[in-house]
């Protein structure tokens, strides 16, 4: 014959470890029973044991029956065990509303050594009143009430739980976690069906979610930080009157940490460096401000709790020049950099004609940008991160803010010596006065554009519209004046010292309207539509019936436009304007096909062409609220969706040799890989 | 960068300083008008908080809104379109008529409190709008 004995280990909540009767020190009263199939067996508790004799070598539950202990039932084999015990206590609370039945599962929180074995108590109710009765420790309780959610409760240590608003219906629920096992904070989980968004809500520090009273039917759920990369579950069918509590928690990649080591630890004038971080929007092509802040006199910059995520970051002096930038992809915990910022003295005179110019000179590269002022002699001191081609911007000193654009190559005659940079700007100059339709002079900005550079020069017209634009190199350019979004169409003129004033028309734009309809005839709303009025591209939205108008100021005979609608392939068009009074339907492709493309990193974004018409790569993404990839990008590829066609990727906005050309087909899906040369 | 700037005025502003915190509705949107003598006005939905109600309730960026609680958009310039969004209060309702490419549909707002992440930058958005709004 064998037995059990049930021991009482009656104890104080936080007695948990205690393990044998000899060291309890208080006695439980009541009954222990030992239930397997229809046989019950009882005994009562005598100094902390019970002791059953069992005739059968099987697995029995044991349960304790106690006005003063509470214990987890147990299912033990044969021989001895031990049913652990706690003082018994009631919780109670107050339903929103009638409930027909409750169960209460009880839990230790996480993190309690030793706790509570997972168990469901039947509770009582009466109307909307109900008591239960549970261990007195720290508990999670989950209320799982008839025909209504879940009601859940975290580390409660009350007897009284108060009012519990009950949610009739369906309810979705689950955790979010960290793959590193850190602390969650302000997460936020997203529930969405294929119309988008339809709730959010935010998890709790011990990563717990739960949307109540949501329809019975399939939903995908993100987690986020804010502003971080999302993780999402997709296909997570809810049926009706139940919970559906996801199996695998949501898992957040867990915060990284980059630390930037300077070498020199401080700027040539001998101050702490300061580091910018930014995160890389792809989509929208920006750099979006996260930190920037001064590194500690040892030339150490740190900065935590970093989504995994690609950033960009920038060194700069206390006179905010850039000495060092780079994009960073965080992929690991820790990353940590050793940027040796290697600085060149620098000593420069500019001068236009022969006199001296006062002047701010920024020096820029591709990883550099560092601005110095020549003082009353055209004198300008300074330092650079290295030797090499530098573009110039050049703003002259004076009460209309004109600008210049130059190249210089920097370079140091000897090793401990500065580079002597010497920037001679030419005399020849235009100048001129800006006027609107009725001969009325305007405050506009002019510049001055000569083959593929579009800005070597810049100023602005006075009150009495006029301006001037000097230091330029003798030959032809041409020049826009504009204000606002009007601009002027483009005036050829000569450089000279002495030039003729030329007067720049501001016209009255022209105002194009049509309509933007599918292929049943149907107008379509909410199409957004870019349009290029030379130089500057613009947009536009359709309205309740597809219709469209937009001022024109170049007086071509066509516009270049594409058109981005979701639901919709992508339109790219070159839209002959209509005459006066006349509109012009657009009608766009009701089905379409793919054209991907893989770019490299950091993005180098192509550019699209078809029927004559380019748009960026990024210009043709859907528009969206979310930040961080678009929905566009699909593994390593951008997928957008075009009306079916030729088309071709170009690095440049021209066509030319290096252009890959494609034909998208209907239904199908064109990839052009320019990850590699 | 007009249109951006002109863009984060509207989405911020369904705002307003008061004591009590102003209604939110999450949203940004563009006032249009068909330029044609019936001169029909419609908002285009350029942007949504998404943790906003507006985006919560089922609006989608690329929305045409032309009416607002049964009446037709009517604003005459962006400044009143401010006015009228600033003047909300949390609960108040709207009801969206709305058009999505070539689908009608009305989607119900109700305001929350504005966030105090948006509320420093009202000010800046109003004055945007009162100098562009020409």
């Amino acid at each position: 014959m064998s037995r059990i004995v049930a021991v009482a280990l009656c104890c104080l909540a936080s007695a948990v470890h205690a393990a044998t009767i000899k060291t309890t020190p208080l006695s439980c009263e009541g009954l222990v029973h030992a239930v397997a199939g229809e046989r019950t067996l009882s005994s009562p508790i005598r100094g902390g044991t019970a002791e059953i004799p069992l005739a059968e070598a099987t697995p029995w539950r044991i349960t304790l029956e106690s006005g003063n202990c509470w214990a987890a039932p147990l299912t033990a084999p044969s021989g001895d065990a031990v049913l652990k015990v706690w003082p018994k206590r009631t919780i109670s609370g107050e339903f929103s509303s009638a409930a027909p039945s409750l169960r209460a599962h009880l839990g230790s929180p996480d993190g309690a050594a030793d706790g509570i074995p997972a168990s469901d108590e039947t509770c009582r109710v009466e109307g909307k009143r109900w008591t239960c009765d549970a261990p007195r420790a720290a508990l999670d309780i989950r209320l799982d009430v008839g025909g209504f959610a879940p009601a859940y409760f975290w580390n409660v240590e009350t007897d009284d739980l108060g009012p519990v608003e009950l949610h009739p219906g369906a309810s979705i629920a689950g955790f979010v976690t960290r793959d590193d096992h850190g602390a969650l904070k302000d997460a936020v989980v997203d529930l969405a069906t294929e119309d988008g968004v339809i709730a959010h809500t935010n998890a709790n520090a011990r990563g717990f979610f739960q949307f109540t009273s949501v329809p019975a039917r399939m939903y995908a759920i993100a987690a986020r930080r804010p502003n971080g990369a999302p993780t999402h579950q997709r296909d997570i069918r809810v049926q009706a009157q139940r919970e559906t509590l996801l199996r695998r928690p949501l898992l957040l990649a867990g915060f990284a940490k980059l630390r930037v080591t300077m070498r020199p630890a401080a700027t040539p004038a001998g101050h702490p460096w300061t580091v910018a971080l930014f995160r890389l929007d792809l989509a929208r092509h920006a750099h979006l401000p996260l930190a920037r802040s001064s590194a500690t006199a040892a030339g150490i910059w740190e900065r935590g709790e970093l989504e995994r995520e690609t950033y960009h970051f920038e060194v700069v002096d206390e006179a905010g020049a850039i000495y060092f930038e780079r994009d960073l992809e965080m992929t690991s915990d820790l990353a940590e950099l050793e940027v040796v910022l290697s600085t060149i003295p620098v000593e420069g005179k500019i001068r236009m004609g022969n006199a001296p110019l006062y002047a701010a000179v920024r020096f820029e590269a591709s990883d550099v940008n560092v601005m110095m002022v020549s003082d009353a002699d055209g004198a300008f001191y300074g330092s650079l991160p290295h030797e090499g081609k530098y573009e110039l911007r050049i703003y002259l000193g004076n009460e209309r803010a004109r600008q210049l654009r130059r190249s210089v190559e920097v370079k140091r005659e000897s090793s401990d010596g500065p580079a002597l940079v010497t920037i001679d700007l030419p005399s020849g100059r235009v100048k001129g006065v800006v006027v609107d339709s009725a001969g009325k002079p305007r405050i506009a900005t002019v510049t001055a554009a000569r083959g593929r550079s579009f800005d070597i020069g810049t100023a602005f017209t006075g009150e009495d519209g006029t301006f001037e634009i000097a230091g330029l190199e003798p030959g032809e350019i041409t020049l826009h004046a504009w204000l606002k979004e009007n601009w002027s169409p483009p005036h050829t003129v000569q450089v000279a010292d002495d030039p003729q004033p030329v007067t720049i028309v501001l016209n009255d734009p022209r105002l194009i309207r049509g309509r933007v309809l599918s292929s049943d005839g149907g107008g379509i709303a909410g199409a957004l539509i870019s349009y290029f009025d030379d130089p500057l591209l613009k947009k536009t939205t359709t309205g309740p019936d597809g219709q469209f108008s937009f001022p024109l100021s170049s007086d071509a005979d066509s516009v270049d436009l594409f058109i981005v609608t979701p639901g919709f392939p992508v339109k790219l068009s070159k839209l002959r304007v209509p005459g006066p009074g006349e509109s012009a339907d657009i009608v766009v492709s009701s089905r379409g096909g793919y054209l991907s493309v893989s770019i490299a990193l950091p993005p180098a974004w192509p550019w699209i062409a078809h029927d004559g018409v380019f748009a960026m790569l990024p210009s043709l993404f859907a528009p969206r609220t979310a930040l961080g990839p678009p929905p566009e990008l699909r593994g390593d590829r951008f997928m957008i969706q075009v009306e079916p066609g030729e088309y071709a990727v170009c690095s440049q906005r021209k066509i030319d040799q290096q252009c890959i050309r494609r034909v998208v087909a209907a239904g199908g899906e064109t990839y052009v890989d320019l990850r590699t040369p | 960068v007009k249109k951006v700037l002109l863009v984060a005025a509207l989405l911020l502003p369904m705002s307003g300083l008061a004591a009590a915190k102003p209604g939110w509705f999450g949203l940004g949107v563009t006032l249009h008008d068909s330029a044609t003598p019936e001169h029909t006005k419609w908002l285009y939905v350029r942007m949504l908080d998404s943790d906003g109600p507006a985006a919560a309730a089922g609006l989608h960026v690329s929305d045409v809104i032309t009416a607002i609680n049964g009446k037709p958009v009517a604003f005459a310039t962006n400044a009143d379109l401010l006015r009228y969004f600033e003047a909300a209060k949390p609960g108040m309702k709207l009801t969206f008529s709305v058009v999505r490419q070539q689908r009608k549909l009305a989607v119900t707002v109700r305001a929350v409190p504005l966030p105090d992440k948006y509320a420093q930058r009202r000010a800046g958005n109003r004055r945007y709008v009162e100098q562009h709004d020409q």
